[in-house]
């Protein structure tokens, strides 16, 4: 699990300003953001969304804006939800107000519904964990098997598979011995 | 309101005439009439709003056509051959994707929910990490390295560890191929400590994207990277003269010496346009053939369009993999032909039936047909090239695996294993052994792996062989939805999200740059932590005339055989080959 800090390298170890740090397995990360703002506008009218089409080129819009950070555009929900760098936070990064992204979205045609509009602090830290540790959503067999005889067979061909990774790095080493010696006046 | 004289309706949209642009200057009324291949999603090349987009038939031509009501009409090619278009859709299938993607939105905004989605149907084949935007060269038509106080991209070797790691956990497959790149990975003097990393992680295939430059003079350094791991370096070679191969001309024969004393195969990545250097893709494959004790394989990348394009230029510079195949075929005097070669996914067929076989998961290329194709050719003892299919029915094997996945099916394991050794028995019928290359034992390396699993024959194979590659990186015009949303070229990103190479560099403003500026570290900042670096101590400056006197040089580009002149292959030669000659005789070495 991610450990997080907001810990500052000392001037001493880096000649330049403040950084945010993300800990994993006792290493540290520097990430760009820290607490930033995660803003769902719900209740968007579907005539202003258009269709499908126009609310994804609406959210590729949303991603050009540089404090965006992260925007979805739902048609099916009637949603927009944007995770963007605000004005204030702690990081050198671009950044905006909630009122220039309503603006913004009232120029692209959408007025938003000030009552159901929801916006939180948020942690990017979440967001990095998330990606880079995805849960499983899906467990399709193997071709020509069944759900049922992926589920018995699993075991043995994961066990399978941990061995064969073992035998292939051995198999590597091996060679790296052998090229060692004949690079030895390279190496 | 009375119908504009010039106003016409094409699949109920109104459009101005003259908005429809070239390359074939088509009117609507002839559009109209043109058989349609196939309906998609794709995107204007202005706003990016997803829309409609239209794959016809026009003669021997496959197009693409699509209308944004605000910008009206844009026709570009798909490709460049009918026929080939058709045998190559037959091998496209849909792949299982990622089980455990790493954004997880349903897709809906394909190609803006990257990624990956939950939609993407195809797990990551070849992975590409950028280690750095720095470059020692300053390429005119290069947006990606970092131009003179510009912010610096460079994760730290942790921060790399955890992108490989990602890599590594993707599920059903972990992610096998690694490519190294940048701007030029070998700025890093951490280079070998990050190969010896990505092999730790269990990566089998490394391959050092470069230009191969820091590398021919610096040998020892190549054999550092092998040991550690590199199994290929992946090199630029855009030709074999001065004019098509600007970029590293004459640093090649360097380079070329430094591979062999380092025991290393080299990729050569020729990116093909259409007037620049489309008439030297016989002499590419001819100077592979050379030098095949090191070079393992030909990577053509026909041009991809990236940015907004006159139209004309467009016309100009176009071509696609059939257009590039089609060259291939008149430049090697028809020894390479278009019947030669497959698309990438035919290879699906071989996976299904090693999965039906063995009950885990194979590499699964799932990718587009549209999207690559290849051929490997064979060079025997008489120096006779020969490609694959000349002595294997490779269309027959695939129908016949076929046939044994389906037996397979809901069978037990002894049951498949019997199957699958009855069918080993038979594939002896595809292969023509008077027209096999002398000294191969093609049947003796696939039963290797359809029995024992061993892809080493198959390292061996290579060894004697040539494998040429196509792929057609996507650009706004030839955009295709269908063909990025089962892409398996991926690029893994700092903030451990996964891109597929044809959003990352199609869609940079809110992919590649986007992420990578997230996490660039300013010009200034950069030269306080490493002072003793300098924007100009990175470039390389070449000495031309050093370089063309070296012996080296005449060795490499003037003693060139030309294999397709070669009685046992026609004896014709290849177009321009002389050319070489006379070039190098020109400096008088
Ligand atoms: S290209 Fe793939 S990852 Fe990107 S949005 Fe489409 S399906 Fe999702
Ligand atoms: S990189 Fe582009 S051309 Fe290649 S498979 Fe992916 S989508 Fe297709």
């Amino acid at each position: 699990m991610d450990r997080r800090s907001t810990e500052k390298k000392s001037v001493e170890e880096d000649a330049s300003a403040s950084y945010i740090y993300a800990e994993h397995d006792g290493k540290k990360y520097r990430v760009p953001y820290g607490i930033i703002k995660h803003v769902v506008f719900r209740n968007i009218k579907k005539s202003e969304l258009v269709d499908l089409q126009h609310a994804a080129r609406l959210q590729y819009r949303l991603l050009l804006m540089e404090p965006v950070i992260k925007a979805t555009v739902s048609f099916v929900k009637s949603e927009i939800s944007i995770l963007y760098n605000p004005v204030g936070a702690d990081n050198s990064k671009p950044k905006a107000s909630l009122e220039e992204l309503k603006e913004f979205l009232k120029k692209e045609g959408i007025n938003v519904d000030e009552k159901s509009i929801e916006e939180k602090d948020f942690d990017y830290r979440h967001f990095y964990t998330y990606a880079f540790s995805p849960k499983e959503v899906r467990d399709r067999p193997p071709y020509t098997y069944t759900q049922e005889e992926w589920r018995k067979m699993k075991p043995e061909v994961m066990r399978k598979k941990g061995e064969s990774a073992k035998k292939k790095w051995e198999r590597f080493l091996e060679w790296q011995k052998k090229y060692e010696e004949e690079h030895k006046d390279k190496l | 309101m009375a119908e504009n004289m010039n106003e016409k309706t094409i699949q109920g949209v109104k459009a101005k005439e003259e908005d429809i642009t070239a390359p074939y200057h088509r009117t609507m009324e002839e559009l109209e009439k043109m058989p349609v291949l196939s309906k998609t999603k794709t995107i204007c090349p202005e706003c990016k709003l997803i829309i409609d987009g239209i794959i016809y038939r026009d003669g021997d031509y496959v197009m693409i056509r699509k209308y944004c009501p605000e910008h009206g009409w844009f026709i570009e090619k798909y490709w460049e051959d009918y026929e080939m278009y058709e045998k190559m859709s037959k091998y496209g299938y849909v792949g299982r994707g990622i089980a455990n993607p790493n954004y997880q939105v349903l897709g809906e905004n394909c190609p803006f929910d990257c990624g990956l989605c939950e939609r993407h149907k195809t797990h990551t084949a070849l992975a590409n990490i950028v280690v750095t935007n720095r470059c020692h060269l300053s390429c005119w038509y290069c947006f990606f390295y970092a131009k003179e106080g510009e912010p610096i991209y460079e994760p730290t070797i942790e921060e790399i560890e955890r992108m490989l790691i990602d890599l590594r956990n993707e599920k059903p497959v972990a992610t096998n191929a690694l490519q190294i790149t940048g701007g030029e990975p070998t700025l890093r003097e951490d280079i070998v400590d990050i190969v010896r990393l990505a092999k730790k992680v269990g990566f089998d295939q490394i391959q050092l994207n470069t230009t191969g430059i820091n590398l021919g003079y610096n040998p020892d350094l190549l054999v550092k990277l092998r040991e550690a791991g590199t199994s290929t370096l992946y090199m630029s070679f855009d030709g074999t003269t001065k004019k098509t191969n600007p970029k590293n001309h004459w640093e090649i024969p360097l380079i070329l010496k430094a591979a062999r004393k380092a025991h290393i195969g080299i990729v050569l990545v020729p990116t093909v346009i259409r007037g620049v250097n489309d008439n030297d893709l016989g002499n590419i494959i001819n100077f592979a053939l050379n030098n095949i004790d090191i070079v393992r394989s030909v990577n053509f990348q026909p041009v991809s369009l990236v940015g907004r394009m006159p139209t004309k230029l467009r016309e100009q510079q176009r071509i696609t993999i059939p257009g590039a195949i089609k060259l291939i075929e008149e430049q090697t005097n028809g020894v390479i032909r278009k019947e030669h070669w497959f698309s990438v996914p035919y290879t699906g067929g071989i996976a299904k039936f090693l999965e039906a076989l063995t009950g885990d998961y194979t590499y699964d290329l799932s990718i587009h047909f549209a999207c690559g194709a290849g051929t490997y050719v064979f060079l025997d003892k008489d120096n006779k090239v020969i490609p694959i299919t000349e002595f294997l029915d490779a269309a027959g094997l695939l129908e016949y695996l076929q046939e044994k996945v389906d037996e397979m099916e809901g069978k037990s394991k002894l049951a498949r294993k019997m199957i699958a050794a009855k069918a080993v028995l038979g594939i002896g019928k595809f292969i023509d052994k008077e027209k096999q290359p002398k000294g191969f034992n093609i049947l003796g390396m696939l039963s290797s792996i359809f029995t024992k699993h061993n892809f080493e024959a198959l390292g061996r194979f290579q060894m004697k062989s040539l494998f040429l590659g196509m792929m057609h990186f996507q650009d706004e015009y030839t955009y295709d939805i269908a063909r990025v949303e089962k892409c398996d070229i991926h690029y893994v990103m700092p903030d451990g999200e996964v891109l597929p190479f044809c959003t990352f560099n199609v869609f940079p403003e809110v992919y590649r740059d986007k992420i990578q500026n997230q996490y660039s570290i300013p010009a200034k900042e950069w030269q306080k932590s490493h002072p003793e670096w300098s924007y100009a101590k990175d470039k390389y400056m070449r000495n031309v005339k050093e370089l063309e006197s070296n012996p080296l040089y005449y060795e490499t580009y003037g003693k060139l055989v030309d294999f397709f002149a070669l009685p046992v292959n026609g004896g014709k030669g290849v177009k321009n080959f002389t050319k070489i000659e006379r070039e190098v005789s020109k400096i008088g070495v």
